[in-house]
């Protein structure tokens, strides 16, 4: 008779051997995954209650997961949110298949996400852009999934956003998504550059730096976020007839239906 | 040598040697009914089947099983005959039901399977009577249900039982399946659940409206099992209690021996002591009322049968 951690080793390596390869449009090569197990997709029942604009159960859960199935554990602070987007795409196919359903203009079509694995290759993903406004520097960057977790964790983990007034909402939801995307904040004085740490800052002190920047900065930094939702978009766009497409959502209604 | 009944448990497709319920027992059952906490009652009710059915211990038997042996010991014990009272329309109306029947529809039940994917086979049964309390509360957690119905897992040439392990312990294997195979175990569940709820167990209509009032399937849920048993065993705790008291008082039987026979064996002395005493009643009306004998008129109706 085998041991509960011989038959927990078994299943280990069953699991390793069934890992897939995902293309990484950042690092520009193919990473090792492995399958989801039972419990991570139970995890994704518990984030049904996410309530919009937030999602930050389905975020948290799925960092953990890419976390736990990556077989380069290296390469996760390196992963963007494309990168997410497109492990997230195969790991649905590995467990539920490619087929999913899309409602455009009211109508409901079943369509194949498989084309998003091309679009992924050809993914022209947008590059780190520094922005010059008088003494400051400020450089944007495709928010990084480690951010994206980190932010969720700290600000949101164990907060019932259903009772969170519309002013913090708003606020939240602004210095939040402007926050993953600023990568570093110097200081240009009598010709000597101070770097603020940026990256080293806890989500609070990030918050406080933007909330103290000059508002043009916000301009640049809105354009930027518009490049990046396009580059998303093209990511997640399939066909749905012959002559229409459209864009989906990974929420987790992904990971919980066919 | 104590009296044995055989008992067929679905989950194992063989009968079994079942004890004969004594009145303290099925006073107990009766009483257990009446305690708030859920958890309690399924203690002691799995704790006097285990006691009347030995072949039960060290293995897992299932919600089948365990309806199954309550419904014999029902039969034989208690009484043949299910009686249902009913409200429809303002009106009072009674279904009855025979056991036999009951149980010849639990014998149908066969929820087992094997599914294999690749080196893995998992073999699954039913839900499991030692985790009933885990399904109190609405419990409807998939790997719960997983781990209740897998008997056992085997990969490659090692094998694990799960009878052998404690839930928590079963749970933390499910956890670690993949997620494809315990998908396709769990698919199988609800195809077989889905097929046993389309078939009943028990229905009541409405004597009016030929409409059913009340419809249990074959599929033994927590809910499906603890309404059996509420109507199986729920009887007013006064006429148990009455039952005995008499028993003692009028018929002369001693309380340890009227504890260890049958309510129904009780009841059969309960009906040759009020003969003897009609008799007595006859052959003296003319000077003496007889002993102090409670209402002749429904001597069931005291039994509470």
């Amino acid at each position: 008779m085998a041991s509960i951690t011989n038959i927990i080793s078994s299943l280990n390596s069953i699991t390793e051997k069934s890992s897939f390869n995902v293309y990484i449009p950042s690092l520009k090569k193919e990473v090792r995954f492995k399958p989801l197990s039972t419990k991570q997709q139970q995890s994704f029942y518990s984030c049904v209650v996410d309530i919009v604009p937030f999602y930050t159960r389905f975020i948290i859960a799925t960092f953990n997961i890419i976390s736990e199935n990556c077989t380069e554990p290296a390469i996760i602070s390196q992963l963007n949110v494309f990168d997410r987007l497109v492990i997230l795409l195969a790991l649905r196919k590995n467990t539920l298949g490619s087929s999913i359903a899309i409602i455009k203009d009211k109508v409901q079509y079943v369509s194949d996400f498989d084309i998003c694995f091309e679009n992924a290759k050809t993914l022209d993903i947008p590059d780190s852009k520094s922005v010059n406004l008088g003494n400051i520097i400020v450089e944007l960057q495709v928010p990084r999934v480690v951010d994206q977790y980190v932010l969720e964790k700290t600000l949101r983990e164990n907060v019932d956003t259903s009772k969170m007034n519309p002013d913090t909402i708003i606020s939240q939801s602004v210095l939040g998504e402007t926050s993953k995307l600023i990568k570093s904040v110097k200081l240009v004085q009598e010709n000597e550059t101070i770097d603020v740490n940026y990256e080293q800052l806890n989500v609070k002190d990030r918050f406080t730096v933007l909330e103290n920047l000059p508002a043009e900065i916000m301009i640049e930094v809105q354009q930027y976020a518009k490049l990046v939702s396009q580059t998303t978009d093209k990511l997640l766009t399939v066909n749905i007839t012959e002559d229409k497409t459209a864009i989906f959502d990974i929420t987790v209604d992904f990971f919980l239906s066919k | 040598m104590p009296f044995t009944l055989n008992a067929y448990l679905p989950s194992f497709k063989q009968d079994v040697s079942v004890y004969e319920l004594n009145y303290k027992q099925y006073r107990d059952l009766v009483k257990s009914l009446y305690n708030s906490n859920k958890k309690e009652t399924i203690q002691q009710y799995n704790s006097i089947v285990a006691d009347l059915c030995p072949f039960i211990k060290d293995r897992d038997t299932t919600f089948e099983d365990k309806l199954s042996i309550l419904l014999t010991l029902r039969n034989f014990c208690i009484s043949p005959d299910l009686k249902l009272k009913g409200t429809a329309d303002k009106d009072t109306f009674y279904h009855t039901v025979t056991i036999d029947n009951l149980l010849k529809e639990v014998r149908t039940i066969n929820k087992s399977a094997t599914i294999v994917i690749d080196n893995i086979t998992v073999d699954i049964s039913s839900y499991k009577m030692r985790d009933e309390q885990v399904f109190a509360g609405n419990n409807k957690d998939i790997t719960i249900i997983l781990a209740s119905y897998i008997d056992t897992l085997k990969i490659d040439n090692d094998k694990v039982e799960f009878k052998d392990l404690t839930i928590e312990e079963r749970v933390k294997i499910v956890n670690s399946l993949p997620y494809a195979l315990s998908d396709k175990v769990y698919e199988s569940i609800i195809q077989t659940e889905n097929y046993y709820d389309s078939q009943e167990l028990l229905v009541v209509a409405n004597p009016h409206t030929d409409e059913a009032v009340l419809r249990l399937s074959k599929n033994i849920t927590f809910e499906v099992l603890q309404k059996m048993i509420e109507f199986l065993f729920t009887e007013d705790l006064g006429n148990v209690f009455r039952a005995f008291y008499n028993m003692v008082k009028f018929a002369g039987f001693s309380p340890e021996y009227i504890d260890s026979i049958t309510p129904v064996e009780m009841q059969v002395y309960w009906m040759y002591y009020m003969q003897d005493q009609s008799e007595k009643q006859k052959s003296t009306s003319t000077n003496n009322s007889g002993a102090m004998l409670p209402s002749t008129s429904s001597p069931n109706a005291e039994l509470g049968f």
